[in-house]
């Protein structure tokens, strides 16, 4: 019997894991916003790197779609494979 | 007094302030970052850099000193549209506000506009944009006397 893992597990909305809207469509992932510090010119930008980390299935083929986490919307500018079938999806202010 | 550098780029500071894109975000010798919830942008850095003295031979008596400094104007923009646009429309609006008053009040000989860079980057939760302008400012003190333009 082959193995198949199950994501679910990484993915409990009773941990860190939250109901987001990918592309109309229900997923759950977990969503980040951590502070980043933007080096540009002499002056950085102190600002906020959005991010979901969730099934690989969830987001293929969905590079460029809008999501709504945590009440903003976003535009998907990259999604970054872990080789295990979750991936990083990289956000942006719609 | 103050040394003629600072009464320039204080010069400088208000002449940049209450353009139209940037207004009163106007910030001389900034080292803070700008935070992504303010109201500071679009604003404008300004400094100044490297500055070369000539010690003028004809005035050897006199001892005049021929200056010229960089100023460095930096505008920032965050925005989700339309950015490279806005840095060039703050170019535009420091370049003539600049040239409007190139003589500082008496303060300098002239001001030339050296160079401009755009950088953008897209790693925060919208994309940051900064035009360079690079000006020389052209200036006279005698030697000694760093506080008074001649």
């Amino acid at each position: 019997m082959a193995f198949t893992e199950d994501f679910d597990i990484f993915l409990d909305t009773d941990g860190f894991a939250t109901t987001v809207t990918v592309d109309s469509v229900a997923v759950t992932a977990i969503f980040e916003s951590a502070w980043v510090e933007v080096t540009i010119g002499q002056t950085p930008y102190s600002g906020v790197k959005p991010t979901l980390f969730g099934k690989a299935s969830d987001f293929s083929g969905k590079f460029g779609k809008t999501v709504v986490a945590g009440g903003e919307n976003y535009t998907i500018i990259d999604i970054q494979p872990d080789g295990s079938g979750m991936v990083l999806v990289i956000l942006t202010e719609a | 007094m103050s040394h003629v550098r600072t009464q320039i780029r204080d010069r400088v500071e208000t002449v940049l302030t209450g353009l139209t894109t940037t207004s009163t975000n106007v910030f001389a010798s900034r080292v803070h970052p700008f935070f992504n919830e303010g109201s500071e942008l679009p604003g404008l850095c300004l400094y100044t850099a490297t500055e070369e003295v000539e010690n003028s031979e004809e005035d050897a008596i006199s001892h005049i000193q021929k200056r010229s400094v960089l100023m460095i104007i930096e505008g920032y923009e965050a925005a989700t549209t339309m950015l490279e646009t806005t840095l060039d429309l703050i170019a535009a609006e420091v370049e003539t506000a600049l040239m409007a008053d190139q003589f500082l009040t008496g303060l300098s000989h002239g001001i030339d506009l050296v160079g401009t860079e755009i950088e953008l980057t897209g790693d925060g939760e919208k994309p940051v944009g900064v035009i360079v302008m690079i000006y020389r400012i052209y200036y006279l003190t005698g030697e000694g006397a760093p506080e008074m333009a001649l």
